[in-house]
């Protein structure tokens, strides 16, 4: 492996937990923009973790706002910066998550992809509300337990498949949207990077293994978010214009199971009468993946 | 080994300096903050497992510093790496992904 | 009063075109637009002018909400723009959460809001309320009477804002329809005595790779209440800087529409009426019929409701008999519009002791008429002599239709 570009825009000090995805998200995508850029962030676990008054880990000019409104800041930053004469090279980047991003962001994204904006949005999926506490979003994956769609005696966990948050945004006719993951880091920093010098709005959708919420010990995030991509049911891409370019082929499937079994919120499929059919369902959707995007 | 001198020279130095200034920082227009300035939070206190490099399995590779959440993992001027204890929180990820099984994780004796 | 000077500059326009010329004088570098009955006009126009190529160096964004609306101002305001947009009413309760962030971040983003009731029942014809629930939001209100007000003071709330003991957002509060509907003549900024009278913005703290600043962290208990106590500070700072960039304007283009409070024929006035915005035209007219009798009846505009001029509002009403306050609006639950209870409050602990009684009226675009008018000052002459009998109440309820 060659070395990376050893400068770190993030600095140390924050109070992510020990393991932090959203720590990997912020620190890998400002390895791609390096300093010239501005970042917007949306409330969430990246904003409280990194930014306690008086201080901050950024290292690049910042912004927090509102939880729903990152796109909608980010696109008055780069319009401001045309109309000054500043934009030159300044990147504009927002970094959400999911929740922020899928959710409640969802109009002012779409309105920013819309419009056109010079920008790159950075959605870090880690599947749940966790700055408020693990809690269900429309990123959260099927059978997931969470603390507003637990498992019990007459649920498996949340009852819905995740949004598929690039397609929509591929559909706004972006230039370039990508999924990657934090547990590919050469991979995410390359297609950030990509995005922003793309001229126009591009996405960039990285899944990223939260230890507290999803239950597994700190050293595996990475591990863990390598095998989501294993099992394939994380597909890595980058679109065109809403045409898939590229993906990353995994040779060798591994089964589901696999994933499932090293997190405490997919537990319950293990131990529940009737489990066993939902892992089956679970293993359907990674094939169907496999096979709609190419994988192997 | 842990030095001030060690982290990046992006960051202010006088956030170091002055340390009694700058922690009694006055609320402000804005609510605005330095770069960089949580420095100030020596997260390495909050560490159960300690990461130990063997340099003798290390090669050099540097994913250790890729793959730390907390920027904790310094390039030294021979090649190898060393571990910044003022802010590792002892995820042991680097250990994890260590391609030569060179990173040990020791129990910290409080 | 028309200034004898301006009556050759006059011109017949629209209300909201006069509104989007003047914020075009202002140079915005960025405008956010989207459309709102009775605000729609205003964005309309200011979006002709940039297809005209008119106002230099400014993006107009047509945004996918008034939430994005004001968002896309926070954004922009951080990188150093002069920021622009205009709504009402819903548009305005929509950006509710936005607007206590922009004052907190301390942007000076201004706004023309034209003034709409609240749904439901939905109703697109003006009063208070939508301005009146945003009185807590940190933003400086001025409420104006005429369009020429209405365009004269957008360049005079940007200099106040933008001056660096202040830094708040602002809102010009203009009636929706009778302002921004009427076609009535008035004098256009001229673009080199705004120039000459608003000095460009440049604020201490911008977004800037080259000097990477972090803005919009998070206050813990141990700060928190520091920065709402700067911002009051900064909103105290306001009071005099209204009054005295009233006077410059009036220095640069001779016409002065009042600082915070604003009397006429209020010196030797008994009674006398406060109220907010154009409902004062129809007041001033009564106040002239009764003055025509010998009464001494007088008006007391209140220009600036945030800050709220508290001494000028002392001052101006300690030598009346009594006091009525017309409220385009009511705190549901008090039976009692805004204007009135504050002017209660800041009463309470002076030496005036005069009977206040207070009038929500006009809601939803009610028109109101003279003979009403006639029968609250009829009221207060009452209240004057005997003593409060009704505290407020609503005017002209139509007691048939309930």
């Amino acid at each position: 492996m060659t070395k990376i570009a050893p400068k770190m825009y993030l600095s140390s000090g924050h109070s992510g937990c020990a393991g932090c995805c959203d720590a990997f998200a912020a620190k890998f995508t400002l390895m791609g923009t390096g300093p010239n850029c501005i970042v917007v962030n949306p409330t969430g676990c990246l904003e409280v973790m990194s930014t306690p008054f008086p201080l901050s880990s950024w290292k690049v000019p910042w912004i927090h706002s509102l939880f729903e409104n990152g796109s909608a800041v980010a696109s008055g930053v780069e319009a401001a910066l045309k109309a000054l004469g500043k934009k030159n090279d300044i990147k504009v980047i927002a970094i959400g998550g999911d929740g922020s991003t899928m959710d409640i962001g969802i109009g002012a994204i779409s309105g920013a992809f819309e419009r056109g904006h010079d920008f790159t949005y950075v959605c870090m999926d880690n599947e749940a509300y966790m700055n408020t506490g693990i809690q269900r979003s429309s990123g959260t994956p099927y059978d997931a337990s969470t603390t507003t769609s637990p498992a019990g005696k007459f649920s498996f966990g949340n009852p819905r498949p995740k949004k598929n948050m690039p397609a929509i945004i591929a559909a706004h006719g972006s230039p370039y949207v990508a999924t990657t993951s934090i547990g590919f880091p050469r991979d995410m920093i390359r297609k950030v990077k990509k995005a922003t010098e793309i001229v126009g709005p591009t996405y960039i959708h990285s899944h990223a293994p939260c230890t507290t919420g999803w239950g597994f010990d700190t050293s595996k995030t990475l591990e863990i978010a390598k095998l989501a991509v294993e099992t394939g049911l994380w597909p890595m891409y980058e679109m065109e214009y809403g045409e898939i370019m590229q993906v990353r082929r995994i040779k060798d499937p591994r089964p589901v199971e696999e994933y499932l079994r090293t997190q405490k919120r997919f537990k319950h499929l293990f131990t529940m009468e009737g489990g066993e059919k939902e892992i089956q369902k679970i293993q359907d959707s990674a094939d169907w993946n496999i096979k709609h995007y190419g994988l192997k | 080994m842990t030095t001030e001198a060690n982290q990046d020279s992006t960051i202010c130095p006088e956030i170091l300096k002055n340390d009694h200034e700058t922690r009694e920082s006055k609320v402000t227009c804005c609510s605005v903050c330095k770069p960089g300035s949580t420095l100030k939070n020596k997260t390495g206190g909050w560490r159960n497992f300690r990461p130990i490099y063997n340099y003798e399995k290390c090669t050099k590779c540097g994913i250790c510093e890729i793959v730390c959440p907390d920027m904790s993992v310094k390039p030294r001027e021979d090649g190898f790496f060393e571990y910044d204890y003022d802010y590792c929180k002892g995820c042991g990820i680097c250990a994890n992904e260590c391609p030569e099984d060179a990173i040990g994780m020791i129990l910290e004796e409080k | 009063m028309i200034n004898p000077a301006d009556k050759e500059k006059m011109v017949v326009v629209e209300g909201s075109y006069a509104v989007a010329h003047s914020a075009k004088t202002c140079h915005p570098n960025v405008i956010s637009a989207y459309p709102i009955t009775p605000q729609t006009h205003i964005v309309e126009n200011l979006a002709q002018f940039i297809a005209d190529g008119k106002i230099p160096n400014c993006e107009y964004l047509n945004v996918e909400s008034e939430f994005s609306a004001i968002s896309s101002l926070i954004g922009a305001a951080a990188v150093g723009a002069r920021t622009y947009s205009a709504t009402t009413s819903q548009g305005l309760l929509l950006m509710h959460e936005a607007l206590f962030n922009a004052s907190g971040m301390r942007f000076p983003i201004i706004m023309t809001v034209t003034n709409r009731a609240v749904s439901a029942p939905i109703n697109i014809w003006n009063d208070h309320q939508d301005a009146i629930a945003q009185r807590d939001t940190g933003w400086i209100q001025l409420y104006v009477e005429d369009v020429q007000e209405a365009s004269d003071t957008l360049p005079q709330i940007y200099k106040i804002a933008e001056d660096h003991e202040i830094m708040l957002p602002g809102m010009v509060c203009m009636d929706g329809y009778i302002l921004s509907h009427v076609y009535e003549p008035v004098v256009l900024l001229e673009q080199n005595l705004v120039d000459n009278f608003l000095p460009p913005f440049h604020p201490e703290n911008v977004l800037d790779p080259e000097d990477p600043k972090t803005f919009g962290a998070f206050a813990t208990p141990d700060t928190y209440e520091e920065f709402r106590y700067l911002q009051e500070q900064a909103m105290q700072k306001t009071l005099p800087k209204i009054e005295a960039v009233a006077k410059e304007f009036e220095e640069v283009f001779g016409r002065f529409h009042g600082g915070l409070v604003d009397g006429y024929m209020i010196e030797d006035a008994e009674i006398v009426i406060m109220g907010m915005g154009s409902v004062l035209g129809t007041v001033k007219d009564v106040v002239d019929q009764y003055r025509a009798k010998g009464e001494k009846i007088g008006v007391l505009k209140v220009r600036s409701f945030r800050p709220f001029p508290k001494e000028q509002i002392l001052e101006s009403i300690q030598n009346a008999h009594a006091v009525v306050v017309l409220d385009k609006n009511i705190s549901i639950g008090t039976n009692e519009g805004a204007l009135f209870t504050e002017t209660k409050s800041c009463l309470y602990n002076s030496k005036v002791r005069i009977p206040l009684v207070g009038y929500t009226l006009g809601h939803g675009g009610r028109d109101i008429r003279i003979e009403s008018i006639v029968k609250v000052v009829e009221g207060t002459k009452a209240a004057a002599k005997t003593g409060i009998m009704v505290e407020s109440q609503f005017l002209d309820l139509k007691e048939e239709l309930l």
